[in-house]
């Protein structure tokens, strides 16, 4: 038998996702927003069987599941960790570059979140290279 | 390694489960798409009963 998986981290992510979409589901039912309540659950449920049924089938699929984390795919999630903060301080820098220039009233949160991302980004090095 | 596990009549699966790492990560290995950590490297050695130099070439 392979060891892709392991029982308890194959049923680790659904179940987030099951508790995500009750979540949904009870925001929804507060404010009377039932396309955000259903529809929220719907997609939830669907990622989370998603999961369930091809995570052993796509190594890709099986990943996002946290099935059986080896040194390969921890190095992976570790580069896709960092891929998607590049994108994320990509977006950050240049929508407070552009609201900014426009003069719009999101420039605030958008220098806001810049600058925690710059200060998280300069203690995530020192960190790191103290830790060698 | 592919030639010392083919060799032993090992799948990739079965030398994956010997080395605690996931069958698709044997086939990153063996096709040189994935270069093992240091110790990974010598548990591979170590299960073909060789040294880490006989299995892993530089060039």
């Amino acid at each position: 038998m392979s060891t892709d998986t392991t029982t308890g981290s194959r049923w680790r992510v659904p179940a987030l996702c099951l508790g995500f979409g009750l979540v949904y589901l009870m925001i929804g039912a507060v404010k009377q927003d039932w396309t955000l309540g259903i529809g929220g659950l719907a997609i939830m449920l669907a990622y989370g069987a998603l999961l369930v049924i091809f995570g052993r089938r796509n190594e890709a699929v099986g990943m996002l599941g946290d099935s059986f984390p080896d040194e390969r795919r921890r190095e992976l999630q570790r580069r896709t960790a960092a891929s998607t903060g590049y994108v994320l301080v990509l977006v950050l820098v240049a929508g407070s570059l552009i609201t900014m220039v426009t003069d719009s009233p999101d420039a605030g949160p958008f220098a806001g979140l810049t600058a925690l991302a710059g200060a998280t980004w300069i203690g995530f090095t020192i960190w790191h290279v103290r830790r060698g | 390694m592919r030639e010392l596990r083919q060799a032993g009549g090992l799948s990739q699966a079965a030398l994956g489960d010997a080395l605690a790492v996931s069958r698709q990560t044997v086939n990153a290995i063996e096709t040189g798409k994935y270069d093992p950590s240091l110790p990974l490297a010598i548990r591979i050695a170590r299960y073909f009963g060789t040294r880490v130099e006989e299995v892993f070439h530089v060039d």
